[in-house]
């Protein structure tokens, strides 16, 4: 008898188990309408890669940066939880590839059902994943993108914004800097990339309506090892003013070959790579920087709440210093997305993406207000390498020094 | 206008020597050894991350680098050869097995050295400045660092020109690679001797990153561009030839820099033209052996 108990106790007791351990405790089952652990926000970026350089740089260390800071602070107060909610992010490698980017945007929204997204590093990739955001009504802030294209078509993407400065407000900028200066006669050379010929088709007319003389106007390609010669050339038309629209390496390259050649422009201007502190650093390095202008631009002395804590801490956080250009811009793209939520008082992601649209916000960047989509000031549009700081030299109230012409020498190696 | 054709020719010799000592390591593990090894360029950006470390970080001027990190590069493509491609060799059925899956194993190396390289190194960009005073020749001036590239490169190929040709280990090479079972059979040690080439060519690769470190900054996924280049000019100086690959680096660079002179937009387009033509003309290479269909 007691043997037949047992045997019939043993499995009994077992499926008790099993009935008790599936359930679980009652609390760790969602409900609808209780706060989530965490406010997930996807993060499809260029880890590796010929992109993951300049996502290393500019984007992915401000991103964890704005994290910290949410999350020292308790996280985000979200009303209809009436709590804060810590914030974390799911990152994927999109490798560079701006396919993936768009593949690995859909599986965080729709697979991981991430809250929101925080773009990959780049134009074409921003350019790429705004119809996926759109359709999904993710609302997301490019900090990367500089496209007139993009910004002409954004109301066919209600859900993309744009954070950075664009092209035609950086080529005003160096248009009435040069006039300013008296720069009469100028070379214009670019590379042959989307970036090159969108800045030349802005700035070209300008300049010559502006009165200055463009002498000289040639093109390369897109990541050339030489380019002495065309320099060369630039040095024997003998202008006042060197502007080139070019991509990092280009922009590195250009400035190694000037000096290699002893060609020293009176005014040297450079749109994509002199904002970097490598620049200031490496490339130019033993005060060779000093006079280059270049696009951007953010720095440390910006009038701008929290702008010399966040460039603190980002050097104590990464040991190197943010770039005078896109690094902030996509802190404040944080910023923004929190500043939102909490206006919104809900992680809805279409009434967030309604509150970035009409709202005003507070960040590093200066107070952030968009208009079609994209953000209509900047602390700055050209800036110039003065003692160690990349500072700005805008005509204009935003205007940090005087613009120092002719360029020095370059120093002596 | 003699100026402008002095400045041609200078600037073109020396994008040649650049070239050339990209190309110079894969000429011997591709012609010698038929491992058309697609990581060449990840050697070469190992060897310049790692003359930018002991530069940057140890103070080690990057010309002394050369002692250390062609020693360390040759020992691990010693290695790779030994453990990696000799299996690959001993288990295909033909040489054209060998030649498909060699590739792909190298394809493979690709990836980890690249994602070892973002371990070590992260994906931040890195330069330095070395060198980067100039020269007066004719009245012009040109980077020193890039004349050292050109020295650098001539330099090497005489040296290999004279090791190939008249010292036993290169005869040992040479008959390795015109016909190895033959080697073999007139008792060169064709497995060592193999194992050495792409041991020699991974040194060349760490060489030419040194210089490279010199001239350009430096990022993880670059390598594939390396890669092409040093394609191209093994290709077009003929496989196996160390001093094909000196001129067709010449070749292309004079190439390059006239076309730079004339329109610097189509520049690549010349590259690649005169590959094409050469490819349809003279698959062989500038001084390449006739090639066999097996």
């Amino acid at each position: 008898m007691i043997r037949k108990i047992r045997l019939v106790a043993l499995p009994l007791t077992l499926i008790a188990l099993l009935v008790l351990t599936a359930c679980g405790p009652a609390g760790q089952i969602p409900v609808s309408g209780e706060a989530p652990e965490k406010i997930i926000i996807g993060n499809p970026i260029a880890l590796s890669g010929p992109n993951a350089p300049a996502a290393a740089l500019s984007q992915v260390p401000s991103y964890d940066l704005w994290v910290d800071d949410v999350n020292a602070a308790g996280g985000i107060y979200v009303k209809e939880f009436d709590k804060k909610i810590p914030v974390e992010i799911l990152r994927y490698d999109d490798t560079s590839d701006v396919g993936t980017a768009v593949q690995l945007t859909e599986k965080l929204i729709v697979e991981d059902k991430v809250d929101f997204i925080l773009p990959p590093w780049g134009t074409a990739s921003n350019f790429a994943i705004a119809p996926v955001v759109s359709e999904h009504t993710m609302p997301t802030l490019g900090c990367t993108v500089s496209s007139k294209q993009l910004a002409a078509e954004a109301e066919k993407y209600p859900s993309f914004f744009g954070v950075l400065n664009q092209a035609p407000a950086q080529g005003a900028a160096l248009v009435a800097v040069a006039q300013e200066l008296g720069v009469k006669t100028a070379a214009v050379i670019h590379h042959n990339d989307l970036h090159g010929i969108e800045f030349a088709g802005d700035v070209l007319p300008q300049l010559s309506a502006g009165g200055v003389d463009v002498v000289l106007y040639k093109t390369f390609p897109a990541g050339a090892t030489d380019l002495s010669q065309l320099l060369r050339e630039v040095q024997a038309a003998n202008v006042d003013a060197l502007i080139a629209f070019s991509y990092p390496p280009e922009t590195f390259l250009m400035t190694g070959q000037l000096r290699e050649i002893g060609f020293n422009p009176k005014m040297f201007y450079a749109t994509v790579g002199v904002a970097f502190p490598v620049f200031r650093d490496a490339i130019a390095a033993g005060g060779a920087a000093e006079g280059v202008m270049g696009a951007g631009t953010w720095n440390p002395q910006v009038k701008a709440e929290g702008a010399q804590g966040y460039f603190d801490r980002h050097v104590a956080k990464t040991e190197a210093e943010p770039d005078r250009w896109a690094s902030a811009a996509c802190y404040a793209s944080g910023q923004i997305l929190q500043q939102a939520i909490e206006s919104a008082g809900t992680l809805d992601p279409a009434a967030v993406q309604q509150a970035i649209a009409a709202g005003e916000f507070n960040t590093i960047i200066g107070t952030v207000k968009f208009e079609n989509q994209f953000n209509t000031t900047y602390p700055g549009n050209i800036g110039q390498w003065q003692n160690g700081e990349f500072l700005i030299i805008d005509p204009g109230e935003n205007r940090q020094a005087d613009p120092i012409y002719p360029k020095p020498e370059w120093p002596a190696p | 206008m003699i100026q402008n054709l002095l400045d041609i020719l200078i600037t073109g010799l020396i994008l040649g020597g650049i070239y050339a000592l990209i190309a110079v390591g894969l000429t011997l593990q591709y012609g010698v050894g038929r491992v058309l090894n697609v990581s060449h360029g990840e050697f070469i950006l190992v060897g310049a991350l790692s003359t930018y470390t002991l530069y940057v970080g140890f103070g080690i001027s990057p010309l002394a680098a050369i002692v250390v990190i062609t020693p360390v590069l040759f020992v691990i493509g010693y290695i790779l050869d030994r453990m990696l491609f000799n299996y690959l060799r001993k288990t295909s059925v033909n040489a054209d097995a060998f030649s498909g899956r060699s590739l792909l194993a190298s394809f493979g190396l690709v990836f980890v050295l690249q994602n070892l390289m973002l371990l070590i190194w992260d994906a931040n960009l890195k330069g330095y400045t070395y060198l980067n005073t100039s020269v007066s020749i004719f009245g012009a001036l040109y980077g020193l660092n890039r004349l050292l590239a050109l020295g650098v490169a001539v330099g090497v190929s005489v040296v290999f020109y004279i090791f190939i040709k008249s010292t036993r280990l290169g005869k040992a090479i040479r008959s390795a690679a015109e016909d190895p079972l033959i080697a073999q059979v007139m008792a060169v040690n064709v497995k060592q001797v193999l194992a050495i080439c792409f041991g020699l060519g991974a040194a060349m690769a760490g060489l030419a990153g040194i210089l490279y470190s010199m001239m350009f900054e430096l990022q993880p996924g670059k390598g594939i561009e390396l890669t092409i280049i040093a394609i191209v000019v093994v290709v077009f100086g003929g496989l196996g030839s160390i001093s094909g690959s000196l001129i067709g680096g010449f070749v292309l660079g004079l190439v390059t820099s006239i076309v730079n002179f004339i329109d610097p937009s189509l520049s690549l387009v010349a590259f690649y033209l005169i590959f094409i033509l050469l490819l349809l003309f003279k698959p062989s290479g500038i001084l390449g052996r006739q090639i066999h269909a097996d």
